[in-house]
């Protein structure tokens, strides 16, 4: 038990410090800036390395890796070792506490700008996998103090799938362009768990637990005993449903200096096919009271947590809707572009949360394939983030961002923010090829 | 070029943030427990129910039922008892001669003016006892009211025995005062032995309880278990209960409990070795020491006794 636990705290720590990073929507020759808004191109065509051509790995939520584990008598724990007090151990938590990761992985990526070098296509296959889950104080309060409460809406769910996308850009008037991304998905598998309710009740007359939930997998194969579901033998069980998403966006040049620009990507759904879909409900309760002994024997109830089973449900499919995102950005340049500063708004919509970001940004570009820019995140009004991006991209040879917002923050040795709530990192490795586009006015000159 | 890039890379991390190697996550060590150090944990362990029928009395020449004992007891003992009390003190009927004296002169009073009363004691005699009173009475009575006496029915023993009794032949009192005497000078209680059985809770579980509270031999500072408990009584008595658990060190002495009241049962701390006998199934005797009879305030029969065991743990429970 002991190690299982560990082991998916340690998940879940790793979680913590493996999304977009918003520090890179300023940078404009990158070639993964067209994933916030398919309206926007690089400068020119690329082919990206396989797999690493972008990898973006980032979380978003309330908690922290502090919030988690601490020094602590001179170890490292969490805070649901016995010798870390309540006080200390429920500073730091928030009513509702929830994480949420986002993964993608380029595997294959190209894009050329057409012939007027205006108009940029691209095509990119890759991964996905979110997931989310919201932790309710009461778990934790629960877990530190030992008091019988009642624990509500404990929720996690993740899903996996592969995306094959093609983005058009092209200009519709002067000074607007517009971009669209369609996607087809398939789904790998899908996870979503919910306890609804969960009671405990530790007395000296009776313990007594009971929990209401469900899980649904889909694309996963779940072990089965009997008209139950087990994760003991958990499998992949083949492509598990397919979707369709849609990214649209637009920009708009309201001066040389200033453009403007809106986007909403990830619109659309996955459709989960109902013979890969394994339901489960959980509505258990288990009592002990004692073992009640007399003159002709003993009674007792049987307890054991492993008594929450999933009742296998009818089958059936199930569709739910990607994580939706709108984003909003402003951007003025001055010094012939090689200075600009950038306004971004995002909102993004989870599960289980909705999730505001506000960040200002410096971009300098002292040469045109010397990129850097700067980023301060306001969060849900709760958190602040500072962020450093770097894009190198010569016109020939290859074309490298990074890009992450833990500037300034401790980080363990693993590269895990130790106080901040929220992280992303964005890397990847291209070659341009092709056409250079005509969009872009060269840095260093008169607009 | 892809030494720069790894450079690049290196030099762009290790410039945006400083490490703190104190969160070295490598050495991530610790337990996944429920509460602290300050926690408290109370959780329920056995319910132990006395019947009537559980209980016997052993005089010597055989074991009888606690209910015959003292449903027996009852003709003894006189309605109106010395001092204008409402009980008995059995213990001192055991040790006090004088006490118990008082006591059956107080029932051959009342034998004398009244007739319901007397009759009761002589069918009792006629009924239970009619060899030990033959035993009394031999050498004052001739040898032909013996044998009558000896082969009479119960009806006839019960005249007999009257007759004798109400022409104040000294020796049939006497005879009625040893055998009285003899009846109300033990009215113990015979230990009482459960087998409590292996408790079926998850392994889990249980090593959550135990958790790191350490054996007897090396027992935790801080982490403490103890057991406590209650106990409630219908039975006409005031009685003193001393349970333990064989083969551990759960045992507690004298819980003083008063009729129809509830008494608490102190804690006592336990050990680790302590709960893995009790968990893995163990006996339980109880001794029952009788201190006062409430003669006539409910039937015994009916009424019922009961120990409740729980376990409180200071500290947390270790998962």
């Amino acid at each position: 038990m002991k190690k299982l636990l560990l082991t998916i705290a340690s998940a879940a720590l790793m979680v913590t410090a493996v999304a977009q990073n918003p520090t890179t929507y300023f940078m404009e020759g990158s070639t993964l800036r067209s994933q916030w808004n398919p309206a926007f191109a690089p400068y020119r065509g690329y082919v990206n390395i396989p797999v690493i051509g972008g990898i973006q790995v980032g979380t978003e939520g309330n908690i922290s890796l502090s919030s988690i584990v601490i020094p602590h008598d001179g170890k490292l724990t969490t805070i649901f070792d016995g010798s870390v007090s309540r006080s200390i151990a429920l500073d730091k938590l928030n009513p509702e506490n929830y994480l949420g990761v986002d993964t993608r992985m380029n595997i294959l990526g190209f894009g050329a700008y057409t012939k007027n070098g205006k108009s940029f296509w691209s095509f990119d296959l890759g991964l996905r996998l979110a997931a989310d889950v919201n932790l309710p104080y009461s778990l934790f309060e629960f877990m530190k103090t030992g008091n019988s409460t009642t624990i509500e809406d404990l929720q996690a769910r993740a899903e996996a799938y592969a995306e094959a996308a093609f983005a058009w850009s092209w200009q519709v008037k002067p000074k607007w362009h517009l971009g669209i991304r369609g996607k087809v998905l398939l789904g790998v598998g899908r996870l979503n768990a919910n306890i609804e309710n969960a009671d405990i009740h530790m007395a000296g007359d009776m313990w007594k637990m009971s929990a209401l939930g469900n899980v649904s997998v889909s694309g996963l194969q779940l072990g089965q005993d009997g008209s139950t579901y087990t994760f003991n033998d958990i499998s992949f069980g083949g492509l598990g449903g397919f979707g369709v998403g849609v990214d649209v966006g637009v920009t708009y040049d309201v001066l040389p200096q200033l453009q403007l620009s809106a986007s909403v990507t990830d619109l659309g759904a996955m459709f989960w096919f109902k013979n890969k879909t394994q339901i489960a409900s959980m509505e258990e309760s288990i009592m002990f009271d004692g073992v009640k002994i007399d003159e002709h024997g003993a009674k007792q109830p049987h307890f054991d947590l492993e008594d929450f089973e999933l009742n296998a449900e009818e089958n059936k499919g199930e569709t739910n809707m990607l994580r939706t995102a709108i984003n909003i950005g402003g951007e003025y340049s001055f010094l012939q572009r090689r200075i600009s500063l950038g306004l971004f708004y995002s909102v993004k919509f989870w599960e289980t949360k909705v999730r505001h970001n506000l960040v200002f940004a410096a971009n300098f570009r002292p040469l045109y394939w010397l990129h850097v820019s700067g980023s301060l995140s306001l969060i849900d009004n709760r958190g602040t983030a500072v962020g450093l991006a770097l894009n190198f991209c010569p016109n020939k040879g290859i074309n490298f961002f990074v890009g992450t917002d833990v500037l300034l923050s401790k980080v363990t040795p693993q590269f895990i923010p130790v106080n901040q709530s929220r992280m992303n990192v964005t890397f990847g490795i291209g070659v341009p090829i092709g056409k250079v586009g005509t969009r872009y006015p060269k840095v260093g000159k008169k607009q | 070029m892809r030494k720069l890039l790894l450079i690049l890379t290196v030099v762009f991390f290790a410039a945006v943030s400083c490490t703190d190697k104190e969160y070295d996550l490598s050495n991530l060590e610790g337990d996944f427990a429920i509460g602290d150090a300050e926690s408290e944990f109370l959780a329920p362990l056995a319910v132990m129910s006395f019947h009537a029928e559980s209980f016997t009395h052993n005089s010597g020449s055989g074991t009888e039922s606690i209910v015959d004992v003292y449903q027996e007891a009852d003709i003894w003992l006189p309605t109106q008892l010395p001092n204008g009390v409402d009980y008995v003190e059995v213990e001192r009927l055991m040790h006090d001669f004088a006490y118990l004296d008082a006591i059956v002169k107080a029932l051959i009073a009342e034998m004398e003016t009244s007739s319901a009363k007397a009759d009761k004691v002589f069918e009792l005699i006629a009924t239970k006892h009619k060899a030990e009173y033959l035993n009394c009475v031999k050498g004052h009575i001739s040898d032909a009211e013996y044998a009558a006496l000896e082969s009479a029915s119960t009806e006839q023993a019960v005249s007999v025995i009257r007759s004798l009794f109400e022409a104040d032949h000294s020796y049939a009192v006497e005879a009625v005062e040893t055998i009285c005497e003899g009846r109300l000078n033990d009215l113990s209680f015979d230990d009482v032995s459960y087998e409590i059985p292996a408790i079926d809770i998850a392994d889990d579980i249980k090593n959550m309880i135990i958790g790191n509270i350490g054996y007897k031999s090396n027992p935790s500072a801080t982490e403490q278990l103890f057991i406590a408990g209650h106990v409630d009584s219908g039975f006409p008595f005031d009685i003193k209960i001393s349970p333990k658990v064989l083969n551990t060190s759960i045992e507690f002495k004298n819980i003083a409990l008063a009729f129809g009241k509830e008494a608490d049962i102190p804690e006592k701390r336990i050990y680790a070795d302590d709960v893995e006998h009790l968990f893995n199934g163990s006996t339980a005797v109880i001794v029952f020491t009788i201190e006062r009879y409430y003669p006539g305030k409910v039937e015994i029969l009916k009424q019922e006794a009961h120990i409740e065991l729980h376990l409180r743990k200071i500290g947390s429970l270790t998962l």
